[in-house]
């Protein structure tokens, strides 16, 4: 039986008061007696009940992908990757929940998961004793989502995706829950988050640490209570248990106790503080990388690339029926930029392009407001990888307000993609940086940390179909970077890019966060990274 | 160190994904019967540790949803006393009924929720907001009504209208059945 739209407006009303926690005893009597008489009505329930519990979801979705600082505002007119399997926010903290259930107390630290995502970096160590031999010991190890470390004594630091740097202290033992966020199970960390990282959250068992852009140290004991310390800026400080629920606010040089029995002073607290003031001299693991960087600063023509990588250092300038372009220079980000029409585009060699190694594409561009569909095209190479389908990878801007964002850094490749929640689609100068690493076997993940501004603002992939008709993988096109272009498997098309690019980096590795900014507020690399750069192959 | 390939640890990994891939589904489950983002976040947690210790009983290639939904059904009726007393709003009869009439919608009730995304798209940004704030963690209607410049009464009526103009939207969108446009890889 249907319901009428008097009952429907009826329902809805009486819905929306449940939701919204101000029913009256009368409302819900009355929506009670409905539910109890009406199949239909029932469904209009579930349904709408359904609706909010998806509302709940994709809001904490959106809030983890791309954490704020607190007091932000702000129309919210971007939209996160949420269909295609994302896991929830939530997701991390249950599943290492349910894992932690299972692995019951005292047991071994278990490795992550192999097929989670990267969510941080071994960086640094000093005399570093782990507990389990082979979790998190070689330097550079690169550490999953849900991973389990265990520091028996010594000093190691990890970085994190998203910019936050922990030192810890042995003894303690930390859990990896994403590049925003780690529980402390017991022990000492130091966490320093630069600006790009506010929001980073560490939990303990009887307080939440969220940073605001800041140096802190946390002291903790498995069971008796956890001390919050705050070197410089500020921390937000929510007590998990003790039944005071209000998050405090905790200052420079300012510190709490949380502990079951409630908060309180930290004893001896200038002493703590003072350990922790200065960086400890660790061992810093610094891979070499090789680049290749075209400032487009040349009057005009082909641009000429500079670094390691470099070998064919021409970038041509190739106009809509492929014969050579003058090209059009405009004011860019950094002396000059390479400006596309639509039409122009442009290619260059870059030696292993097209393989499984790692690599890192970085570049400022300029979207107009009112950029078409149709030319969302800025970077992209061919592929000879069979798990993608030898599929070409596509750095863009995305064209499917379905599926996010419209007009968010996408990165397409064969068998899924990668979407952030910021709009280039706005006429300003937006720095982009994308991490690709496809690797060579077929079981590794795809890996893809999309970087806009600085601020990670995607690290995990949506998967899609990888169809049988995948590309055969031009030859012609391997190791070429082509930029407002469009590649469809072996085929190239005509759909191109409108927009300004500048400043064009592809390194070898993927690099970290803070060498990301770096490149962003320096044009370079940070001399440590440069210091350790093997020279011309 | 244990064997990453050994069966406990596969089996492990096998119950990570089933967790991570359905625990929207097994929350919306909750929710609709416990309609309170706390507890039915409690519940949810609870509901997964009896996952862990029970997972040894479930059968590979069956239904886990539907699996996962009974357990938590079981822990909403042993928590329904201590709720009774504050956030459940149904009696035992109603309850049960509500809970078959969602598990009958499951299928449809994922269709809804992929295309409810598709649906706040098309949302005036000043509404998005509006609904977004009031759904975050830690949100509500008056931070909501705050942050979107409306007063709590004017937000809890553009509340209502809001979720209503999106079921209605699902509800079209799923009837429409649209084919989507299917591109390459790029």
């Amino acid at each position: 039986m249907r319901l009428s739209d008097r009952e429907i407006l009826e329902l809805n009303e009486l819905c929306g008061a449940l939701a919204d926690g101000r029913a009256t005893e009368a409302q819900r009597r009355q929506l009670e007696s409905l539910l109890r008489d009406s199949e239909a009505a029932r469904r209009f329930y579930v349904r709408a009940a359904a609706q909010s519990a998806s509302l709940h979801a994709y809001a904490a979705e959106m809030q983890a992908d791309a954490p704020l600082e607190p007091g932000r505002r702000g129309v919210r007119d971007r939209l996160p990757a949420w269909v295609g399997g994302a896991a929830l926010p939530f997701a991390a903290v249950l599943v290492a929940g349910a894992y932690l259930m299972i692995r019951g107390p005292g047991a071994a630290p278990k490795p992550a998961d192999g097929g989670a995502e990267v969510v941080a970096r071994l960086t640094g160590a000093k005399d570093a004793v782990w507990v389990a031999r082979g979790t998190a010991t070689a330097p550079g190890t690169s550490l999953r989502r849900g991973q389990q470390l265990e520091l028996k004594s010594g000093y190691a630091e990890v970085t994190f995706d998203s910019g936050a740097r922990l030192l810890l202290e042995g003894a303690t033992a930390l859990d990896l829950g994403s590049a925003w966020e780690a529980t402390l199970r017991r022990g000492t960390v130091k966490a320093e988050v630069p600006p790009e990282a506010i929001g980073f959250r560490i939990a303990h068992r009887f307080v939440d640490v969220v940073d605001l852009g800041t140096e802190f140290t946390l002291f903790a004991d498995a069971d008796r209570g956890a001390e919050v310390l705050v070197n410089r800026g500020a921390v937000e400080a929510a007590p998990r248990e003790g039944g005071e629920a209000d998050s405090i606010l905790l200052r420079e040089r300012e510190g709490r106790r949380f502990g079951a029995d409630g908060i309180s002073e930290v004893a001896d607290r200038a002493r703590k503080l003072e350990r922790f003031a200065d960086l400890m001299p660790l061992e810093r693991f610094v891979p070499g990388v090789r680049l290749v960087h075209w400032s487009f600063d040349e009057p005009d023509g082909a641009a000429r690339g500079e670094g390691a990588l470099a070998v064919e250092p021409w970038l041509r300038l190739l106009g809509p029926d492929g014969a050579g372009d003058a090209g059009s220079r405009v004011r860019g980000r950094r002396g000059q930029a390479l400006h596309f029409d639509g039409r122009r585009y442009a290619k260059a060699a870059v030696p292993g392009l097209s393989g499984g190694q790692p690599r890192t594409v970085a570049f400022w561009v300029r979207v107009p407001e009112d950029a078409p569909p149709a030319d969302t095209w800025m970077v992209a190479w061919g592929t000879q990888l069979p798990k993608l389908g030898r599929r070409p990878v596509h750095i863009g801007w995305n064209r499917r307000p379905g599926e996010g964002a419209l007009g968010a850094l996408r990165t397409d490749f064969g068998g899924g993609h990668a979407l952030g929640t910021t709009s280039l689609r706005d006429g300003q100068w937006h720095h982009v940086a994308v991490c690709f690493t496809a690797g060579e076997e077929a079981g590794l993940p795809v890996e893809v940390k999309q970087y806009v501004d600085g601020r990670l603002e995607s690290s995990t992939i949506v998967r899609g179909v990888l169809s049988p008709r995948a590309g055969t993988g031009d030859a012609t096109l391997s190791d070429v970077l082509w930029l407002g272009y469009r590649l469809t498997g072996n085929r190239q098309e005509g759909r191109r890019f409108l927009g300004q690019i500048d400043e064009l980096f592809v390194a070898d590795r993927a690099l970290q966060p803070h060498e990301i900014v770096a490149l962003m507020r320096e044009n370079r690399l940070p001399a440590a990274t440069l210091a350790a750069a093997p020279s011309r192959p | 160190m244990p064997d990453p390939s050994s069966p406990e640890t596969e089996g492990r990994k096998r119950l990570m994904a089933l967790i991570t891939r359905h625990q929207r589904q097994i929350f919306s489950y909750i929710y609709t019967l416990v309609p309170d983002r706390p507890d039915a976040e409690d519940l949810l947690q609870e509901t997964c540790v009896v996952i862990c210790e029970k997972f040894e009983e479930f059968t590979p290639g069956t239904d886990f949803v539907a699996w996962a939904c009974q357990i938590a059904w079981w822990r909403i009726r042993y928590a329904r006393q201590k709720f009774a007393r504050s956030k459940v709003v149904f009696d035992d009869e109603v309850l049960a009924k509500v809970a078959l009439t969602a598990s009958a919608l499951r299928e449809e009730l994922d269709d809804r929720h992929e295309a409810l995304a598709g649906c706040l798209q098309k949302l005036a940004p000043r509404d998005r907001e509006l609904l977004l704030t009031r759904y975050e963690p830690g949100g509500g209607v008056a931070e909501a009504a705050e942050r979107t410049g409306r007063s709590l009464d004017a937000a809890y009526k553009a509340l209502n209208r809001l979720r209503k103009l999106l079921h209605d939207c699902v509800t079209h969108e799923l009837a429409a059945d649209a084919p989507q446009p299917h591109e390459g890889s790029a």
